[in-house]
């Protein structure tokens, strides 16, 4: 595996909402209110949403039009991460597909 | 009881904006509907309400002016119902249109309704377009600006958009390093625009804003050129760039590779004209920028009598652009609905035609500089994918012409379209890959839509139907 490079969240000229922990595949992963699921990803240097055939996928166009980055979150499928704010404790998985099942 | 108004805006940017400012002054009973919690389209938006912002100039000159827009509308917001968070998904016989809020349909009666449904940038594939951490500029420039999340520490820009620039300017800004920034049209060309840059308000200093620090950073940039392919291991780990001739096909011989943990690209913005479509309006394909945009009059009304739209949905050409079509839509309406006398509409026009004149003179040189030439469409070879959600690729496509597809509905049969996006990201590039093996564009024609138009739980039709019961 090569060295992943993760974000940088930019912090001068404002506060972030409070620290609240996603759950992303099992793994706890660090967030902030108001930050999207798909935000909360990046910064933590996690670019795959799902898969494809195999083939991984993740944000693309990044205001809830492509559809590239759908996720399970709290059980629902198919849900853009891109417009969906993070809350305490929830699970986020990664989808697998093959094509034309979704 | 379904409610009804005499104006329904869908859209809350520029356009919807300054057209519900207007309705509201003028007296009418107006609604505006918007997918995202806060008011602004994506030209305006601020960041969460949960984020605390102590100083908002990293947001940026364009930004700053959206404020007095904002302003004037929460100024007469107690005069607006507006209904946020709220998606239109679908049209009914009988002037009605379909909202979901949350787990809530409504059907929602109108006299007159103004489309301003906004942009989305455009997609050319290249091999690796797919990887994860491959962006849109678009979408990088949110992440930069409404995040505050830098999403790597190396970064490369590619396409054709006056958007290349601004998020350079705010990438360096915030400490990333750009290690190539592609830009597929010359310098004699973008330069073309200081004469009109001049002649638009506040747009010299917004201009330079963007341009100095690329300057200063010494970024790595390269004219005319584009990013041909992204390749990696899981995830975007290297791109490759040529220079492209004068239509923009890469020259053999010129590639280059560049390491890289993000890479975003732009190709300029298509307008979202999906309610337009659905509700059955008459479109017109522009041969300049290869696009189907709705067909409107001088005041901004579609085909249908009730129907305007305004902004870049009626047809690209940025935020200032979009707020005098709105207005101008406003004020027909006004008159329409007896507020205002036919003198005091054509006087209110005529201003606003004016205004209108000189930003469409830098919008139009913009969109034909800007405008995507054939030989990018040549970067994708058979593998690439040309449909992201159903993975359709270019060879696939072909092979579909080839069958005798001619027209964009049949062509669907090879899957193109047929995933949750229903068509936003792949219909152009399938569009102009028919038009350059010699379909004429009106054969080509564009997706028949059909609601709702983004997918919706089942479980939410099934609420409805039994409370209708």
């Amino acid at each position: 595996m090569p060295d992943q490079p993760t974000g940088t969240r930019l912090d001068n000229g404002f506060k972030r909402g409070e620290e609240v922990e996603i759950i992303v595949d099992g793994q706890p992963v660090k967030a902030f209110r108001g930050e999207t699921i798909a935000a909360a990803l990046l910064a933590a240097g996690r670019l795959t949403s799902r898969t494809i055939d195999d083939q991984p996928m993740g944000v693309y166009c990044n205001i809830g039009l492509c559809h590239s980055c759908l996720m399970t979150v709290n059980g629902v499928r198919g849900v853009r991460i891109c417009k969906t704010p993070v809350s305490d404790g929830c699970r986020v998985e990664s989808q697998h597909f093959e094509k034309g099942e979704q | 009881m379904n409610r009804r108004f005499e104006v329904i805006i869908i859209g809350m940017g520029p356009a919807g904006l300054a057209a519900g400012v207007e309705l509201a002054r003028g007296g009418a009973e107006v609604a505006l509907i918007d997918e995202n919690p806060s008011p602004g389209g994506q030209v305006y938006r601020r960041p969460p309400a949960e984020f605390t912002l102590e100083d908002e100039s990293f947001l940026g000159l364009r930004y700053q002016a959206g404020r007095r827009l904002i302003g004037q509308f929460e100024r007469w917001r107690d005069k607006i119902t507006v209904l946020n968070e709220t998606l239109a998904w679908g049209f009914f016989e009988g002037e009605s249109i379909a909202l979901v809020q949350g787990d809530q349909i409504e059907l929602v009666g109108y006299q007159k309704m103004i489309l301003s449904e906004g942009a989305m940038e455009r997609s050319i594939p290249f091999p690796g377009w797919t990887l994860p951490g491959v962006l849109t500029v678009g979408g990088l420039q949110k992440l930069l600006l409404q995040q505050r999340v830098l999403p790597g520490k190396r970064f490369v820009l590619s396409g054709a958009s006056p958007l290349l620039l601004s998020v350079a300017a705010s990438l360096l800004k915030a400490g990333g390093e750009i290690v190539a920034l592609c830009d597929a049209t010359r310098p004699s060309e973008t330069s073309k625009l200081i004469p009109e840059v001049m002649r638009q308000k506040g747009l010299v200093r917004e201009v330079l804003s963007y341009l100095f620090p690329v300057i200063k950073g010494s970024v790595p940039t390269h004219r005319p050129a584009s990013v041909i392919a992204a390749s990696g291991e899981g995830r975007v780990q290297e791109v490759s760039l040529a220079r492209l001739d004068d239509d923009w096909r890469p020259v053999p011989g010129t590639e280059k590779r560049v390491q890289t943990d993000i890479l975003a690209v732009s190709y300029g913005f298509l307008p979202l004209a999906r309610l337009t479509r659905l509700c059955g309006c008459e479109h017109v394909y522009d041969p300049v920028q290869k696009l189907w945009r709705p067909e409107v009059d001088e005041v901004m009304r579609t085909s249908l009598p009730d129907i305007y739209t305004a902004g870049d949905s009626a047809g690209v050409g940025g935020a200032d652009l979009a707020e005098v079509e709105g207005r101008i839509a406003a004020v027909d309406i006004l008159a329409e609905l007896g507020r205002i006398s036919q003198a005091e509409r054509k006087s209110r026009l005529e201003k606003l035609f004016r205004e209108k004149k000189r930003i469409n003179r830098y919008a139009r040189l913009l969109n034909r500089i800007f405008a995507p030439r054939d030989g990018l469409f040549s970067i994708m070879d058979e593998d690439t994918i040309v449909c992201r959600c159903e993975r359709v690729t270019a060879g696939t496509v072909l092979d579909g012409i080839a069958k005798g597809f001619r027209n964009i509905n049949e062509i669907k049969r090879t899957r193109i379209a047929m995933g949750p996006c229903q068509g936003r990201t792949c219909e152009s590039i399938v569009a102009e890959m028919m038009r350059q093996r010699g379909i004429p564009v009106e054969e080509i024609g564009y997706l028949r839509l059909r609601p709702p138009l983004t997918p919706i739980p089942l479980r939410v039709f099934e609420s409805y139907a039994s409370n209708q019961a």
